[in-house]
């Protein structure tokens, strides 16, 4: 990718992912929070790609594991962190958390924290979908156990659906590694329904501006309905399962987890490609922004429940 | 007399009217309808373009409407309702088709974690509105995993619907209701047995929204509510109770939840004796939540005798000896005299 005004543009969602779930980590410990979030740290550049490929009008659902997915797709900050902090204001009006994100105004139809529950959803989503409208799932290596994935790849491959699967293999289900529960990789079951497919090495996964790159012409291929898109993105997730801690340290990971991390963090890679005056900038007005909508988010109203019946 | 195989003729329950059709007529006519007048109406399920065609309450759909809006499915329960899932959320009016009650067990992560909850989990900035057509079946040595009733099941979660329809109009309205106005996901429980039942049956758009029981039979001595199935079944048994001067209220319970128990305690306000007939099993089911309903809503000395129930025994369908299995009507009249005697 060449294009500065681009590049500048993919660096800022990037880079508003990261300060989004650093602001969590400064404050989480507090338990100011009352939520399980589930960081993508080390994924960020995966949902930053593929939304920047996709627009407003298309469908996308995701998982547990979605901050990236909400804020890359352009959410509202502020509505973001209110979810997390239980306000009205909050993006599902304080009645999901961190797990339940949602902005249709941007196509995001909704998250759910049952692994592998949006699988079957996305082909639904695919089937109201209107050309050139498209529809994306983005889902972890764990949701590729369940039997759902073979359904809905069967049924979007049968349909030639405009259903794009993105998969992030983090190689882990919590902290039980692939090699525990599968006997094949998801692109293999993608493959053998005939899907197009897309196998990407963390080389290429870590770097938005590749990634985005990559994905591009794939999902053009998608909205002109030459049938559904798997994508295995390899990725590593750089803290605990849930919560803000780093469970390597505490041995629930191995070493090599880390320096991975090290090597391919998104935001370091993509510092590498770009003009380091630029990104300071970017830096600098992102955490401000971000600032900004936690203080506002914070002294947003607290929701209320009341029953109905 | 309880095992009638698979289609039973019953009795004429309802009288005849105006437009007399059968159950399955109206079912199929409510299909019509939904697909003519809702443009975002989607009909699948497993075997709905078949010849069968859904035991005719989707025959002829496909050729009139094209397979875009109604087509068949793989047999994957789960990915059915999560298609209907994703095409309530992008904004269409799907109703998807389980052939057997039993089958619904599959899909149970779609149906109760994902559209029963998508409407609270966000605020109510979301909403699921779908519809699930579910036949059960029994007789003719089904056996244990093709004669369940599931209804009380679903009831258990706050956010789906859950009606249980007995005459040919609800059959056709309930659904209606469900396919073009309600705003959240439906389930509606059709039984097998009514399927030949004949009632009146308004013409044209009808729909009737969950607002509780209605009373099909008027009587002082005891009051029988009977869901889905049961409704029938008690009618049956009114009849022969009023052979021995005993005259029963019948009511036909029609939506499990919302669950609304007024009428059911006005009437047992004035007979002071309850029997429940459900199809399914007593322990955990709808029957001891009717009665548990009432029992709140009434002083102690109100009742004349401790309600009772009619429902499968706690154990699964056998195979063979269904009429010792599955209570009738004298079943019914014997706990309503038992009742009476108390
Ligand atoms: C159906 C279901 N089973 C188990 C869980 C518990 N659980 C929550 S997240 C998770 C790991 C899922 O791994 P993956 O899909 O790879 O996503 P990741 O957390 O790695 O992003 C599990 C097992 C769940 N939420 N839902
Ligand atoms: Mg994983």
């Amino acid at each position: 990718m060449t294009d500065e005004r681009e590049k500048s543009e993919l660096y800022r969602r990037l880079t508003l992912v990261r300060k989004c779930a650093e602001k969590i980590m400064a404050v989480y410990l507090s338990d100011v929070m009352q939520t399980p979030v589930h960081l993508s740290v080390g994924q960020e550049s995966i949902a930053t790609a593929l939304c920047y490929c996709l627009n407003g009008r298309d469908f996308k659902i995701g998982t547990h594991r979605s901050h990236a997915l909400y804020l890359s797709n352009g959410g509202d900050v502020r509505a973001f962190f209110a979810e997390l902090l239980g306000r009205k204001t909050g993006c599902s009006g304080g009645m999901g958390g961190s797990m339940h994100l949602i902005d249709t105004a941007n196509g995001l139809v909704g998250t759910t924290s049952i692994v592998g529950g949006c699988l079957p959803i996305l082909p639904g989503l695919a089937m109201a979908c209107e050309k050139p409208q498209v529809a994306a799932a983005l889902f972890g290596d764990g949701a590729c156990d369940e039997g759902a994935l073979a359904e809905s790849l069967n049924w979007s491959a049968l349909k030639k659906l405009p259903a794009i699967f993105l998969c992030e293999n983090n190689r882990y289900s919590v902290y039980t590694p692939f090699g525990q529960r599968r006997a094949a990789r998801p692109i293999e079951l993608a493959k053998a329904f005939g899907l197009a497919w897309l196998d990407v090495p963390i080389e290429q996964s870590s770097d938005v501006f590749a990634l985005a790159e990559l994905l591009a012409g794939p999902i053009e291929r998608v909205r002109q309905r030459e049938g559904p898109l798997f994508v295995e993105c390899q990725t590593v997730r750089a803290l605990d399962h849930s919560g803000v801690r780093d469970d390597v340290s505490a041995g629930l990971r191995p070493a090599e987890e880390k320096q991975l991390f090290e090597t391919y963090d998104p935001m370091k890679v993509a510092r590498t490609r770009m003009n380091s005056a630029q990104c300071d900038q970017i830096d600098a007005q992102v955490a401000q922004q971000v600032e900004l909508a936690y203080q506002q988010a914070l002294a947003d109203e607290p929701a209320t429940w009341e029953a109905k019946l | 007399m309880s095992n009638w195989g698979t289609n039973p003729k019953l009795p004429p329950l309802l009288g005849g009217g105006q437009r007399s059709m059968t159950y399955s007529q109206a079912i199929a006519e409510a299909m019509q309808l939904a697909l003519e007048h809702g443009p975002g109406v989607r009909v699948f399920g497993e075997g709905v373009t078949d010849k069968g065609g859904t035991y005719g309450t989707t025959r002829g759909l496909e050729e009139r409407f094209g397979p875009r809006r109604v087509f068949d499915v793989p047999v994957a329960e789960g990915l059915i309702t999560g298609l209907a899932v994703g095409m309530a959320l992008g904004g269409l009016r799907p109703i998807a088709i389980h052939p057997r009650n039993d089958f619904v067990l599959l899909a149970l992560d779609q149906l109760c974690n994902h559209a029963a909850k998508w409407a609270t989990m966000f605020g109510g900035k979301s909403r699921c509105p779908l519809v699930i057509r579910s036949v059960s079946c029994r007789g003719w040595g089904s056996a244990a995993q093709h004669s369940q009733a599931l209804h009380a099941m679903l009831a258990q979660f706050p956010g789906l619907t859950v009606a249980v329809p007995f005459t040919p109009a609800d059959a056709k309205a309930m659904l209606l209701w469900a396919a073009l106005e309600s705003d959240g996901p439906v389930a509606i429980m059709e039984h097998k047995y009514l399927w030949n039942l004949s009632g009146d049956v308004p013409a044209g758009l009808t729909f009737a929204p969950p607002d509780g029981p209605a009373i099909v039979r008027a009587g002082c001595d005891v009051t029988l509510v009977g869901i889905s199935f049961g409704a029938a079944q008690a009618m049956m048994a009114a009849e022969k109770l009023a052979e021995q001067s005993v005259q029963a209220e019948v009511i036909d319970l029609r939506w499990l939840r919302p669950l609304n128990v007024r009428k059911i305690v006005e009437s047992v306000r004035k007979t002071g004796r309850l029997v429940v007939v459900d199809t399914a099993h007593a322990s955990f089911g709808a029957s001891g939540e009717v009665i548990a309903s009432v029992a709140q809503a009434l002083r102690p000395a109100e009742w004349k005798a401790a309600p009772a129930r009619v429902a499968l025994p706690d154990e699964p369908t056998p195979g063979s000896n269904e009429d010792r299995y599955f209570p009738g009507a004298d079943d019914i009249v014997a706990s309503a005299l038992r009742v009476m005697s108390e």
